[in-house]
């Protein structure tokens, strides 16, 4: 079993390889976007994060009173006719003024706060 | 932060030890990734964030003022002026909304409630789970999990429909957080 993890681990193409790494990435970005809203109350899990030049994700994960787990998903399109958003399986709602207000806020601060987070890491790896 | 400055009183070459143990070590290909993210023209975070407030101030004022007896005018006309400036605006558009659904649209949401100041960011729906046990801990974000369920909300939409009924703002905690003190801030304080 050891031997076939460990061959697994060899022979991952590098295609494979930068598909994980690239995952990575958006989940050291989620983590630091998630703290651009203030403190997360514990026992909750908050990620924000840019999927792709068009798209955020707001995902968030707790424990209801009732001791229930739940996680709620947010997906935000920037499209050419206006800016919308689904959340767990719903069709696409047009973003209220405010909330587009909300969500450029939160776009301002991302890469800032992302850059502050990982620039000084690439500098350890050597990286200008 | 006084122990911080005692660490790099020793000299350049401490720091540089400091900064080399305090980073992991990355693959290269998590370099690669990470760069990416920052500097590939094609896909970087920053084409993401070209979003201006002018743009959003200036398609949702637009909305405002539209006449319904001009019936020539509509929102995805007005989008596309507007959003001319941004990437996306290059892609087929999937979708185009007729005006009266628009229209509809400017009914207030229902959104989250502001937060009192004891509560921290958190919704209102989640208030309740203060004392509340986690019935599982929670385990960050995983990718497969997250793309499955992108994938799901994109399947929902497939059909072109789009519903006006509302649904949380989760961003509506922002109108707290400028009245909130960065906890570094603090501490110094």
């Amino acid at each position: 079993m050891f031997t076939k993890f460990i061959d697994t681990i060899l022979h991952r193409s590098d295609e494979q390889k930068r598909i994980e790494a690239y995952s990575e990435a958006i989940r050291e970005e989620a983590k630091i976007g998630g703290k651009l809203f203030g403190a997360v109350p514990e026992g909750t899990t908050r990620e924000f994060f840019c999927l792709d030049p068009y798209t955020w994700v707001w995902h968030e994960e707790w424990t209801d009173a009732q001791g229930n787990y739940q996680v709620r998903t947010t997906r935000y399109d920037v499209r050419p006719n206006g800016i919308y958003k689904a959340q767990d399986g719903q069709p696409y709602r047009p973003l209220s003024e405010k909330e587009a207000y909300n969500l450029l806020q939160a776009v301002r601060r991302y890469n800032p706060a992302v850059d502050a987070q990982l620039d000084p890491i690439l500098s350890a790896n050597g990286v200008k | 932060m006084a122990n911080d400055t005692t660490r790099y009183e020793t000299g350049p070459e401490d720091k540089k030890m400091s900064i080399a143990g305090k980073y992991p070590r990355l693959r290269p290909e998590q370099i690669q990734a990470v760069h990416d993210r920052k500097e590939n023209p094609v896909s970087n975070r920053y084409i993401a964030a070209d979003l201006t407030e002018e743009t959003i101030l200036k398609f949702y004022a637009q909305l405002r003022t539209m006449q319904p007896d001009h019936p020539s005018d509509n929102a995805s006309s007005v989008a596309r002026q507007v959003f001319a400036s941004h990437p996306k605006s290059a892609q087929t558009e999937p979708t185009s909304i007729p005006t009266a659904e628009w229209q509809t649209s400017q009914k207030p949401l229902t959104e989250v409630q502001p937060l009192p100041a004891e509560t921290g960011s958190r919704p209102v729906e989640h208030t309740s789970t203060d004392t509340a046990a986690p019935a599982q801990a929670p385990t960050g974000l995983d990718m497969s999990t997250i793309r499955a369920q992108i994938d799901s909300i994109h399947g929902g939409a497939k059909s072109g429909q789009i519903i006006n009924d509302p649904i949380p703002d989760v961003l509506q905690q922002f109108t707290v957080l400028g009245s909130e003190e960065p906890e570094e801030l603090s501490r110094a304080a």
